[in-house]
Parts: C-alpha cells; structure tokens; sequence
C-alpha cells in the first residue's frame, strides 16, 4: 500500500530534527514540523523563511498517510492551510500529494468536505484573459460558471514538502467556477503567476477509509442553517440519489414488461369465421379495455374487393369497410384497403356490450373461395410501451454508464460501447416503427447525452495532467 | 441551482408520468386505431425486385 521507496531523512538546519522526505524531483521546499522553518531543497536546505506562532488547525489527515484517490495512489506530503482576507476564520487546508506515476495533486479539506484537486494545463489562461475572466468559461465539453466575485487568500501554516516557496501571509487572488457533477475550476494569481486547477468534490468516507483516519477523527461536514438551504447536496446524497434514480426505473421497466407480457395473453376470439357466402353473426364483447382486431383475409384482391363489412350495435351501424368506403363510429381509423390488396387488418375501439356482425358479397363466391373473418377483442397495441420501454433502457443505461465511469477511472473504452448502444436502439426503433422513430430517438439521445454528460464529461483525461 | 438529486426526481417524475400515462392510453386505445393493409402479389414483386438474382448471378432489377 505505501510507497516508501523514495523516501529519505534530512536533519533540519535550524533545529536539526528529522526530517523525512517522499515527494519527487520537483519539491523545492520542506516545512520543518518541529520548528516551522522552511528550507530550501535546491540550495542546501537553507531557512527561508518562518511560520512562527502560527495558527494550526486541526484536521485529519497528516504527512505520510497513502490512500486512494479515484483509482490512485496518493501520498500525503504536504500541507497548507489558507484563510480568506475578507474572513480571516475561514480557513481550509490543502494537502499536497504525491504519486510516483501521475506527478502531484491536492487534497482540500474543509470542516468536513473533501476534494480532489489537480493542475490543468489544457484551459487556456490566455483567453481567459483576454476576456476579461468571463463569467462563463468552456473547458473539457463542460460549461463552468464564475460562482462568486474573485477573492484574496492568505497562507496561514505550512507544513512538510512542496512545489513552490510558500510564505507567511502570501497573497493569492481566486476565481472559482462551478461546473456539472461537483466539478469546479479554480483559478489562482499569486504575483505574476496564473495557473487553473481542476477540483472535484471526494466521498468523504471512501477517503477516509483509505487514507486510515480514525473514526474518531473522521469530520463531518459541517453546514449552518443557511448553507444547508443553499449548498449542493453531497456526493453521499448524489449516490443515493442515483440508487434510487435506478431502483424507480428498475420498478418502472418491470411494470412495462409485465404489461408487454399481459398481452400475449390479454386477448379473446369473438369470431372466427372461413365464408364463401354473406352471413350474420352476433357477438358480445365482454371488456372495452384495449382494442378489437378486426382480420379481413381473401384468397385473391378481386374477392377482397366483392366485400363489405358491417358492424352494428343494436340498429346503429357503427362500423361498415368495402373496396371504397371506410367508416367507424369510434372515430377516424384510416383510408380502406388499396386495389391489389388481399388482406386488411383493423384495430378499432368497441365498447363492452352486443354486436352484430354482417359479411355482404357483392358476387358469389366459388365453393372454394372463402374469406376469412377474425375479431379479438382486447388486443393490446404496444406502440407506446415499447417506446417508453426502449426510453427508460437508455435512461438507464446512460445512468449506469456514467456513474461506472465516475467511479472507475479504467472505463476509457466505454466512449466506444456507448455509441453501440446507441446505433442498436436506433436500428430496433426503425425495425419497430420506421424512419420518424430515428428522428425521435436521435433528439432523446441529445437529451440524454446531456444527463450523461454532466456526470462524464471528461473523467478520462481527468490524470493527464502533471502538476 | 438544480443539483443532481432534484434533476434525477423530475426525470424518474417524468418517466413515471410517461409509463401511466401510456398504459392508460394503452388501455384507452388512444390514437392506436389503424388499418394495416397487406398485398401477397405486391409483397412478392417488392421482394423480387432489387434482389440478387438466381439466373447468373449478380444484382437483378426485377424487370
């Protein structure tokens, strides 16, 4: 678990206690624990400078714990506490990390809340510049959003190794930006340096775990009255959130299914009649659930064209189909069959009660010339449960995919699967329903890319960068 | 702000509007009513034409 290879002792040059050195080749300065020097790493540990009667703030963590942080393994090796210049008893730390393979990183904690921050060299300070620091900033296929006025930072306490000469009271000026799934950027100007850093919000009780805080040190976050109003939820309630997200689509395509089940079943044969001469028949449809299928089925399209159909309901006609003429008292239907054709199929709304059914010929058939004539009553049509069926899939699938990529930083290929998913359900939507359903679920995959998106915008290259 | 919790209730809201309310029209047979017509002379002309041929291989046009 812990990476104690590179790890070195150096005696402090002001009090010469023990010093122990993990981070790589570009730690430049150690913090003294004992005495608050800071020493200078590339000039024979010369004192700097002092962090004299200091303010030190408790926190959980302290140099030398490894744990895992999204997939890697990070070693604790310096920290820096800050406080704001508008309020000096908001203070927060910053612990910095070493991993021998991705370079160097930060651990926030704040009274409870953690966050993983790292340094982005792809957002291009320059044109954030140029425009003014925008309120507004693109980076990573995600849009970031200035969240408050920049404000001023003071480094408080220092402790252990770092990058850079940190000093008493340094002066940074910030600008944070909110971006989706507890992203956030951070931009920070000290003198004439700008750098931009990537931040995301940890499972406070997965990093304790890892990085072995006590349970009796482990914080909680801590949120007044107010802030609890206006503060995001945490990403404890975003996993629950999401797991009851999937249990209520679960539930959802469970009750779909059964429904597409129920219809296998769900019908009854009224009439089922092979006729080579006019006849007519009463039957009685017991349920107005659903629909009644009406199948008309002649030998040759001349014989189809010889027949007309009647229904009645008492002595209201309320349903008549011949070779030109299509009616039903339920309501518009469509045009009656073409020449040519041999066989009609007709999905009609009847209501519970007696009917009559009546088959004239125009002309005779031959003993061997029979129609055939089937009504169902109660059959299901499943245009609107499979789409919704097919709908709440890809819900679940885009849900699925996203929090397994947020929570695995190996899923690099699943950019690949996602579009097979997709190309599938667009080939099953056009099989089922024909050109205009691809239109349909061409706009729900932009809706749904979105949901997607929020949560997986750019985990992939999130270790790209080094510090 | 619309965190992700309130975002994941309207989309698991809506879906759940959707699935009643296509069971209901489902039930209803709102705008299911149709007619579906078949030709089996059409059906084999439109399966013969545009396929590959037996006499010789290659595409036929179905002329």
């Amino acid at each position: 678990m812990s990476d104690t290879k590179s790890v070195y002792s150096i005696k402090c040059t002001n009090c010469a206690a023990p010093l122990e050195i993990r981070g790589g080749g570009r730690v430049t300065t150690v913090t003294c624990q004992y005495c608050n020097s800071v020493l200078d790493m590339t000039a024979e540990y010369k004192v700097l400078s002092q962090f004299h009667d200091k303010y030190r703030p408790p926190v959980p963590f302290k140099l030398g714990m490894v744990g895992e942080i999204k997939g890697v393994e990070w070693t604790i090796i310096g920290w820096v506490s800050y406080r704001t210049t508008d309020f000096p008893t908001e203070r927060w730390s910053e612990f910095f990390l070493y991993s021998p393979l991705y370079g160097y990183g930060w651990l926030i904690y704040e009274e409870g809340l953690l966050s993983f921050s790292k340094r982005v060299r792809d957002f291009s300070l320059l044109k954030w510049q140029k425009d003014g620091s925008s309120k507004v900033q693109f980076f990573r296929k995600s849009h970031y959003r200035l969240v408050e006025e920049p404000y001023d930072i003071e480094i408080d306490f220092v402790q252990g190794e770092l990058s850079y000469v940190a000093k008493a009271d340094d002066l940074i000026r910030c600008w944070d930006y909110d971006g989706p799934s507890h992203k956030s950027i951070t931009i920070e100007k000290s003198g004439h340096e700008l750098e931009a850093y990537q931040n995301e919000k940890l499972n406070r009780r997965e990093i304790y775990d890892s990085f072995g805080v006590a349970k009796d040190k482990q914080v909680d976050e801590k949120l007044g009255a107010v802030d609890s109003m206006f503060d995001e939820e945490t990403l404890e309630a975003s996993d629950e959130s999401r797991r009851s997200f999937l249990g209520k689509m679960a539930i959802l395509i469970v009750v779909m299914i059964l429904a597409i089940g129920y219809s296998f079943v769900s019908s009854k044969a009224l009439l089922q009649i092979d006729a080579n001469q006019p006849f007519t028949q009463s039957i009685r449809v017991d349920s107005s659930a659903f629909l009644s299928k009406i199948v008309i089925k002649a030998p040759t399209p001349k014989i189809l064209d010889t027949i007309k159909l009647d229904i009645y309901n008492g002595a209201t006609l309320i349903f008549t189909i011949d070779k030109s003429n299509l009616y039903s008292k339920s309501g518009y239907i469509g045009k009656t069959w073409d020449k040519g054709d041999d066989e009609a199929t007709i999905y009609m709304k009847l209501d519970s009660g007696e009917y009559r059914v009546a088959l004239g010929l125009s002309s005779p058939l031959s003993a061997n010339d029979k129609v055939k004539i089937v009504i169902q009553e109660k059959v299901m049509r499943l245009l609107y449960l499979v789409i919704v069926l097919v709908l709440l899939f890809i819900s679940v699938l885009v849900s699925y995919k996203s929090s397994s990529r947020k929570e695995s930083s190996e899923a690099k290929s699943s950019g690949k699967s996602k579009y097979l998913w997709w190309f599938l359900a667009v080939l099953f939507g056009y099989f089922m329903f024909g050109f205009g359903s691809m239109v349909f679920l061409g706009a729900f995959y932009l809706f749904a890319s979105n949901i997607g998106s929020a949560n997986s915008s750019d985990s992939d290259d999130w270790w790209d960068d080094d510090e | 702000m619309i965190g992700g919790m309130t975002m994941s209730k309207i989309i698991a809201a809506l879906f759940t509007a959707m699935t009643v309310g296509s069971l209901w029209m489902t039930y209803q047979g709102t705008g299911l009513q149709s007619i579906k017509t078949h030709s089996t002379i059409k059906q084999i002309r439109s399966t013969h034409a545009g396929s590959w041929g037996s006499s010789g291989g290659g595409f036929s046009s179905g002329k």
